[in-house]
């Protein structure tokens, strides 16, 4: 053997050494997570949820070429599927492939982000761990969880197509993994122990008997959404007293233009949400058209933590009296006005934890057939939903997101940056290229 | 012995423009490019300067490379330093720590950027640190991949060309096997994607592995390119 050739050998070894280095370092990889607020890591809750997968499971995820949340759903992906390699996934342009989004119900334009396994397909809607985890849950409990709408009240109907019925909110439900049943709470107060949560969409007549039966069913570690609204007179805090919850009448009026619907501040948008709620981060910004306000008096129970979700604007109040909209201190309440909140009230029964969620809304036209679709009044419900319902060991997943931090630009800033980065930096290297030039050319 | 020829090949790359006018082009570009995602997005963010600054070094690092090798062979000088006793893996490590450090040197004032974050918001300065980790491996492999490209033609343009498309492959790697299935063979070898990780903030073993082994594996190849040239 030449020397020629046995160099070469010896290379090839080395090489050869070196793919199986890296092949053994990938097997052992260990990150650190340098960012403030952790958000390259998924949480805990996710962890355990994903390492529960023990089929294959594939994720079809469906944005626009150039659509920013591509990359962010890419990596958010690649973090799952680094936890388990039973979960994979394929970046689908829906403009290229519409009969396959058609196929999983995604919407060509919005995008979104198909969960399969086997036959069981799932829906997220946005690239965000809160989502993705949720679907996955979804996906293995194996079965949609039974939501019943309360009637026989007056209660909004999941048959009516009108404005104000609900078979919007019904597709909703389904595409999310959920059945909605109706229940008639009018011939038996009892509510069917196959509920797995109740929504009690504003009753206009007394509950009577029915308010005991949804209480028993509340206390036996029911999860119930109540929205109630300012067109009914029903009086709901006997059922939510129990919970740190109530209800406040009259109707919120939004005074900040930049918060409410053009010429109408009987419709207060809410766009960023302070709540310690796990969900409602990186909700998006939704309406209510016509709310009561919600109230959190102090109950003092064992295992029982309230939150509010949604809050209107300081300049907000709670009118009173409709037909005269004007602040009266003596009467009318002054903003922030919560619109929406939630309770938890966990407990060790005979060694297990008991868990009772309640979430209750001022308004129930945001999630009506007429309004259901606007701005992010759909996501608001499913997340709230998800809360409410979902097993113990998902409802704390809330994604450590990035802080939003601002860059406070003006133009003379601006100039100074693009000065500076633009300008200043390179002129310096040619100022020393031609330092070194002079230097040479002096010699 | 090493650190002789790395200090005569940065004397050697620092009296020429090569640098200089490389590192204006680098920043004009960067500078200009980042100022603008600064203004459309107005938020504190390191991370879009790393996959900006790493496209620009694809395309100054064979330029800062291309002379190692090639330069040494068109002029005859390499026969010369074949001569004497050097033995030639101190003689691909030194020329590769010089364009690596020239790449560094070249780099560093992009940390301008952070002072205009600082000045007008609060950047999370673990982006800063991993990012900029990342780009220093990078431009590790990029100079290794150099030295390759350089050491197995006499033409420095031919270099500079070789090493440039090595890197392009290597930066698009991920390209396509994105569109039909994850974890395929080719997204492994894509920087790109390895320094989307960096610029996250994430310190990941496997990258920092993959990076140096990548370099590891360049200055190899260059090293038995450069036997053969011995021992033709």
């Amino acid at each position: 053997m030449t020397s020629f050739r046995k160099r070469l050998a010896s290379a090839l070894i080395v090489l050869a050494a070196l793919a199986g280095a890296d092949f053994g370092i990938h097997r052992v990889r260990h990150q650190f997570d340098l960012t403030a607020e952790h958000s390259q890591t998924l949480t805990d809750q996710t962890v355990e949820i994903v390492q529960r997968i023990h089929q294959p499971v594939k994720v079809s995820v469906f944005f626009a070429r150039g659509d920013p949340d591509r990359v962010s759903a890419a990596s958010l992906l690649l973090r799952y599927r680094r936890l388990n390699r039973r979960i994979d996934f394929r970046l689908i342009d829906p403009a290229q492939a519409p009969a396959e989004a058609e196929r999983l119900g995604i919407d060509p334009v919005f995008g979104g982000l198909a969960v399969m396994q086997d036959d069981h397909l799932e829906r997220a809607s946005t690239p965000t761990e809160q989502d993705m985890t949720a679907a996955l849950a979804r996906l293995l409990r194996g079965k949609p969880s039974s939501v019943c709408l309360t009637s026989g009240h007056g209660e909004a109907s999941a048959e009516s197509t009108l404005g104000d019925g609900f078979t919007s909110t019904a597709s909703l439900l389904a595409q999310n993994g959920y059945r909605l049943q109706t229940i008639d709470l009018l011939t038996s107060s009892e509510v069917p122990s196959s509920c797995e949560a109740i929504i009690v969409a504003n009753p206009t007549a007394p509950l009577g008997t029915a308010e005991s039966g949804i209480g028993r069913y509340l206390a036996a570690a029911g999860r119930a959404l109540i929205l109630a609204d300012p067109a009914s007179t029903v009086n709901l805090n006997d059922l939510l007293r129990p919970y740190g919850l109530g209800i406040e009448r009259g109707i919120v009026l939004e005074n900040d233009p930049d918060l409410h619907f053009p010429d109408d501040p009987a419709r207060p948008v809410i766009v960023s949400y302070r709540s310690s709620l796990p969900f409602a981060r990186r909700l998006p910004p939704a309406f209510f058209p016509g709310a009561e306000a919600i109230t959190m008096p102090n109950v003092h129970v064992s295992g029982l933590s309230v939150a509010g979700l949604a809050q209107t604007s300081p300049r907000s109040y709670l009118e009173r009296e409709p037909l005269q909209p004007s602040f009266d201190s003596k009467v009318d309440i002054p903003g922030p006005i919560t619109l929406a909140a939630g309770a938890d009230l966990s407990g060790n029964f005979e060694g297990k934890v008991r868990r009772t969620r309640v979430m209750v809304f001022g308004d129930v036209d945001f999630a009506s057939n007429a309004f259901l679709n606007e701005a992010g009044n759909s996501t608001l419900l499913i997340r709230a939903l998800d809360w409410a319902i979902i097993e113990e060991e998902l409802v704390t997943v809330s994604a450590n997101l990035p802080a939003v931090r601002p860059l406070e630009l003006t133009e003379g800033r601006i100039s100074y940056a693009r000065f500076l980065l633009a300008g200043v930096v390179p002129g310096l290297f040619l100022l020393g290229g031609a330092g070194v030039w002079a230097a040479r050319r002096s010699r | 012995m090493t650190l002789a020829i790395a200090r005569k090949d940065l004397a050697v790359l620092w009296a020429s423009p090569i640098p200089w006018v490389a590192g204006a082009f680098f920043h004009f570009v960067l500078g200009l490019l980042y100022a603008s995602e600064l203004v459309a997005r107005r938020q504190a963010l390191i991370q879009p300067l790393f996959p900006l600054a790493g496209f620009l070094l694809l395309i100054i690092v064979p330029i800062l490379t291309m002379r190692s090798f090639a330069e040494e062979a068109r002029s005859g000088t390499l026969d010369l330093l074949q001569a004497v006793p050097v033995d030639t893996r101190s003689l691909i490590v030194g020329k590769w720590v010089a364009t690596w450090i020239t790449a560094l040197v070249a780099l560093a004032p992009s940390g301008a950027a952070v002072i205009v974050l600082v000045l007008f918001g609060n950047p999370d300065p673990g982006p800063i640190v991993s990012g900029y980790l990342g780009l220093a491996l990078m431009a590790a492999a990029l100079a290794a991949i150099g030295v390759f490209a350089s050491s197995v033609t006499s033409s420095q343009p031919v270099a500079a060309v070789i090493a440039f498309f090595i890197s392009l492959i290597l930066w698009f790697a991920h390209v396509g096997s994105q569109t039909i299935v994850t974890g395929s063979f080719l997204a492994h070898f894509s920087i790109s994607e390895r320094l989307r990780s960096f610029a996250a903030g994430i310190i990941d073993t496997a990258d920092v592995g993959f990076l140096l082994i990548l370099s590891i594996a360049a200055l190899v190849a260059a090293a038995t390119a450069v036997d053969a040239r011995r021992l033709r």
